[in-house]
């Protein structure tokens, strides 16, 4: 009994003593920390991504505190930024939501392939062999993207080409740096028209090893000052464009978002039927156009020509009266 | 005999080389059409000078050296310009190249070799070395006429003659020896002459005796031949220099850092074409090899010839035929398709049946410390080889002593070909050498 | 011409052929001797041990890697039989099967799965598992039957035996010594070290000839280097050496303790262990040399008779250390420029 007595005591005393000790070292070390660290990583998204450069949340809270002013957090957009600077007093950064997007349509069934390559489990590792496919600016399709997500936003459906759901994506970026052929970019979730190529081959080279490739033909160009042809490659630049846009490239690599999703454009064959007729309906449409313009100008011409022979018949006549 | 010289670590991979090395070298018939590409060399690329439709001469200049450290480019056939476009290179890529179509008749330019070359001034023996185009042949094409002009405060000692021949499978370096011994001599002369240097040196491994026989014939009393102990990758330039004069050559250095000028056998030779013929480097000695060719031989085919008509031409493929790989099989690249032509530094064409292919997953890394053992360099390629993998670049950085230790990997494939988890070291350095390249582009 | 297409793969296009398979089926082979003398000694309970504990480890690394989404048929590349059949060699004679089965669980559950499976554990998981049993059933765990022919004796080394249930059991060689090293010491009788048919102890260590027929497999094999053996082993016989001429009454010499206990098992088998050893020849000598200092300061002043097991435990946690200093110098290495 006496033992158990003194068990209870000594463990006890030490227990207290330990705790006491404990509580007096943490107020002796205490770190003086800004409040505002907590309240900023309290607004922040939380998904530790590293897409602003730091290596988490935390440390970009700390640094939004510290000196310099440190990006903007690329996934929370306005409404983080704008509540992180309300935080510290400041005014709010401009950004835009950015979306990733997979510049590439060239599934199994589009794109030339190259011999298999064997024991090949990453992008990365394909890239160094040279790609599996002709196409060496595609989409590979070994996910090192899906990988490095952290929204879980990649899949790789049917066709081995990446597709994005701009829904789920939080636009850190980590799936740019991710990508050996730097066939991803970031595009603002606001834009509804893509072009789906990253071929910055000649057009030669483009059209034997993908169906779907942008030459750099600049019809798109000529349709919409927003295209800008770069290396054999069109970028749209703007945010939307008239819904025809689409139908005018050679090569069906212009997407618009408010027809079909990327996703339905990459791997369904019946979007594809779909974008198909419709083209077809608007060239169509547009050759009636062009025929009735040319008629139009035509009788317009053949109008102004007998105007102007009336107008000269009556000239002579004026002249003989 | 004294005992082989050798380096320390490397590897005993099964050697292969019975298949080709008793078949004396043919020469290819003129092809109909070569693929020249305008970069065949380390260095800047060759400013191209033809355009669609030119006609051209055998031995004409259709690309000359786009800077200090790079090499001109010859037609090797005679015919008309076909196309200037991108192709299929061995490398991997996608680089400008020169297409010709020829007209079969193999009409040379009017050739103007030095005369009387052991006595002619450095100045000329450079320039006709430099306008021949003659790069590395032993697989990393480097310019030769950039290493044969050092500067001036490091003085060159020793002038060696690679003809180590490691790779297994290749026989085409054994072949020149026994064929062309006399002219690798007059070839390491010329460049003996060029560098003022008295000191030379011939490695051979003691797997060809026959060779190390006819090049101590041919040598005489002008230089020594080393026989040295078969050993993969003893033919490594840095590792033959180490096992030679017991020198090392440091990361990111050229041997003349330590006062050492390495050729191979081939290059020699093709100076002493050059220097003694005047002929621009046209073509070269190329094995074709392994168990999935009918007649595995060594043939002398024009720069530009594509591998499916070599192949076609030594008998063709056997139907087992699954991987193509140009070089030999342990540094050699593995090619999709037979198209890509034949280049300066393409010493081989080893073609694999299906059953010999590597292609098992690979495990994780139990430590056993076999790669260690083999690295030529001394590395840990058990912890890059972990480390990568995981994405930690920067530790890899910590690692390092005054440059990034994969400075001092030239991926030999030792370590992987010993790896019992079967990991891909090799591709793991890779892939870390392109994530720092493209960090300090940055 | 009509162009071939190939199958693309990274270089080096060949391979030794070498697999964690063979390295570890070849361990497996190379304890084949010791398992022969256990079974001989101590008969069927010795070939229930090493059954249990072998397939227990095999069904656990099995549920483990099923658990943890990874491809089942890792658990016959044969690193959890090895672990497995190391642990039985570990035990007594008449341990119970419960014990195994938590041996088993423990070595590799805990001490390899946990960690992240093969190659990423940082104690060798036989050892941990002894250890854990050790620590958790001491009375089991030490109590040693006599082997087959000695059943009835009386006395073994000077120590009295005794009878529990259905054997008749006694300390080691070396937990003699402890006892009473003036009494046991006149009792050594180095041939049954060698051979041990006549030992007690477990069921693996007691044989140190059928361990060196391993150990030269495993040398000849190329799958252990001689650096550690040989440095536990000559660290172990420089010690002893040292206390035994100054004072041979109470120490016993040399070879007893190369030959008693499980220096043997330890120092080919478990001390060579690659995920846990240092992978540099330098550091694996400094390793072993610690591996043998710290196995004899515990059989000589410490409070077990046997102590390789903790020895090379503790060495385990100094390997990562050992690899950080031990960096040979690159082909090349050039010392470096100071940068100010």
């Amino acid at each position: 009994m006496n033992g158990i007595l003194i068990a209870i005591v000594v463990l006890f005393g030490t227990g207290l003593a330990l705790g006491l000790l404990l509580a007096y070292f943490s107020k002796v070390f205490h770190v003086e920390e800004d409040p505002r660290i907590d309240q900023i990583e309290e607004v922040l998204p939380g998904a530790n991504c590293g897409a602003c450069g730091m290596a988490g949340c935390r440390d970009y809270a700390k640094a939004c505190v510290g000196e310099g002013e440190p990006p903007a957090c690329p996934v929370g957009g306005a409404a983080v930024s704008s509540a992180v600077a309300k935080i510290l007093g400041t005014v709010a950064q401009d950004v835009e939501a950015m979306v990733a997007l997979v510049k590439c349509a060239g599934t199994e069934k589009r794109a030339t392939a190259r011999g298999p390559l064997e024991g090949v489990n990453r992008c990365a590792e394909a890239f160094l062999l040279g790609g599996n496919k002709d196409c060496r600016h595609g989409c590979m399709g070994y996910g090192d993207c899906v990988r490095v997500c952290p929204a879980d936003a990649i899949t790789i459906y049917q066709g081995n080409v990446a597709i994005v759901d701009a829904d789920k994506c939080i636009g850190c970026g980590l799936c740019v740096q991710a990508c050996p052929s730097h066939v991803i970019s970031m595009v603002p979730k606001s834009r509804t028209v893509h072009v789906l190529c990253n071929s910055k081959d000649i057009a030669a080279l483009t059209r034997t090893s993908c169906t779907v490739g942008c030459i750099g033909c600049r019809i798109c160009a000529r349709s919409d000052a927003a295209f800008v042809i770069e290396d054999n490659l069109a970028s749209f630049t703007g945010t939307t464009a008239e819904s025809t846009v689409p139908y005018v490239c050679p090569n069906d690599v212009i997407v618009d978002t408010r027809a079909f999703s990327v996703r339905a454009f990459v791997e369904s064959d019946r979007a594809r039927e779909d974008f198909t007729a419709a083209k077809t309906e608007f060239k169509e449409k547009e050759r009636l156009e062009k025929l009735a313009a040319a008629e139009a100008k035509k009788a317009a011409a053949a109008k102004a020509a007998q105007e102007k022979a009336a107008a000269e018949g009556s000239a002579k006549e004026g002249k003989d009266e | 005999m004294s005992k082989a010289k050798t380096f320390k670590g490397g590897i005993h991979p099964s050697y292969n080389k019975d298949l080709s090395s008793k078949a004396e070298t043919r020469e290819l018939p003129l092809p109909a059409e070569v693929i020249i590409p305008l970069s065949m060399h380390i260095g800047a690329p060759a400013k191209c000078l033809v355009k669609r439709g030119d006609l051209v001469k055998t031995g004409q200049v259709i690309g000359e050296a786009g800077g200090f450290i790079s090499a001109p480019v010859h037609a090797s056939i005679s015919g008309k310009v076909k196309a200037v476009q991108p192709v299929e290179h061995p490398m991997g890529k996608r680089l400008e190249a020169v297409i010709i179509e020829g007209d079969g008749k193999d009409e040379w330019i009017e050739l103007a070799p030095v005369e009387n070359p052991l006595g002619a001034d450095k100045e000329t023996l450079l320039n006709a070395i430099k306008a021949a185009g003659i790069v590395g042949m032993g697989g990393a094409t480097f310019p030769s006429n950039v290493k044969l002009s050092p500067p001036a405060n490091k003085p060159i000692d020793f002038v060696i003659l690679n003809g180590a021949e490691c790779e297994p499978y290749l026989t085409a370096d054994h072949r020149i020896m026994l064929e062309k011994a006399e002219y690798i001599v007059k070839g390491l002369e010329i460049a003996a002459r060029i560098l003022n240097v008295k000191k030379l040196f011939i490695g051979i491994e003691v797997n060809k005796p026959d060779a190390i026989k006819v090049m101590r014939k041919a040598l005489g009393k002008k230089g020594t031949v080393v026989p040295l102990e078969v050993k993969y990758p003893q033919g490594s330039e840095k590792q033959l220099i180490s096992a030679i004069t017991g020198r090392e050559v440091p990361p990111k250095n050229l041997p003349m850092e330590v006062g050492a000028v390495v050729f191979n056998v081939g290059t020699a030779y093709a100076i002493y074409d050059a220097v003694y013929n005047g002929k621009p480097l046209l073509s070269r000695i190329v094995t074709v090899t392994g168990r999935g060719v009918k007649k595995p031989g060594n043939f002398q085919v024009r720069i530009g010839t594509s591998v499916a008509e070599v192949v076609e031409f030594s008998g063709g493929y056997n139907d087992n035929a699954r991987q193509l790989i140009l070089g030999g099989p342990m540094m050699g690249r593995s090619v999709a398709t037979d198209g890509v032509p034949i280049i300066k530094g393409t010493g081989g064409i080893l073609v694999l049946p299906e059953k010999e292919m590597v292609t098992d997953s690979y495990s994780a890394c139990i430590r056993c410390g076999r790669c260690i053992k083999a690295c030529p360099n001394r590395l840990n390629p058990q912890l890059l080889g972990s480390m990568i993998p995981m994405g930690l670049y920067d530790r890899i950085e910590e690692l390092g002593i005054k440059e990034s230790v994969l400075d001092y990997c030239f991926e030999c494939g030792s370590c992987t070909y010993v790896c019992p988890a079967g990991r891909p070291l090799v591709q793991f350095f890779q892939l870390a050498k392109v994530y720092f390249r493209t960090k300090k582009s940055k | 011409m009509e162009n071939r297409t190939f199958a693309v793969a990274n270089s080096p296009h060949v391979h030794d052929n070498s697999s964690i398979q063979k390295i570890m089926w070849n361990v497996f082979l190379a304890l084949i001797p010791a398992t022969f003398v256990s079974v001989y000694a101590f008969g069927f309970q010795a070939a229930r041990v090493i059954a249990v504990s072998t397939i227990a480890a095999v069904v656990f690394e099995y549920i483990a890697l099923l658990f943890m989404k990874r491809d089942w048929r890792a658990c016959f590349d044969g690193s959890a039989a090895v672990t497995g059949l190391l642990l039985g060699l570990t035990l007594p004679s008449n341990i119970s099967t419960g014990i195994i089965l938590i041996g088993s669980f423990v070595a590799i559950i805990i001490a390899k799965q946990v960690f992240g499976g093969l190659g990423h554990n940082p104690f060798n998981p036989a050892l941990t598992a002894r250890v854990f049993l050790l620590i958790a059933f001491p009375g089991p765990l030490t109590t040693w039957p006599l082997p087959r022919g000695l059943e009835n004796a009386s006395k073994f080394m000077g120590v009295a035996t005794t009878k529990v249930a259905d054997a008749v059991t006694t300390a080691t060689p070396l937990g003699a010594i402890k006892q009473n090293a003036v009494q046991a010491m006149p009792n050594i009788n180095i041939n049954d070290l060698v051979f041990g048919l006549q030992t007690p102890g477990s069921i693996g260590e007691i044989s140190a000839l059928a361990l060196l027929l391993g150990g030269i497999w495993l040398l000849y094999k190329k799958i252990i280097t001689w650096h550690i053996p040989v440095a536990v082993i000559a660290s172990v016989g420089f010690v002893a050496l040292i206390t035994w001429r100054i004072d041979p009454k109470h120490y016993a010499d040399p070879f007893f303790h190369f030959f008693a206990g499980g220096l043997f098992i330890g120092a080919f088998f478990m001390a060579t262990d690659y995920v846990t050893a240092p992978i540099f020849s330098t550091g694996k000598l400094i390793y072993g040399a610690g591996v043998g200092l710290l196995t004899i300061i515990i059989r000589l002043w410490g409070g077990y008779p046997e102590g390789i097991s903790f020895a090379i435990l503790i060495m385990n946690a100094v390997t990562p250390l050992l690899d950080r200093w031990t960096v040979p110098k690159p082909f090349g290495f050039q010392k470096v420029r100071s940068k100010s």
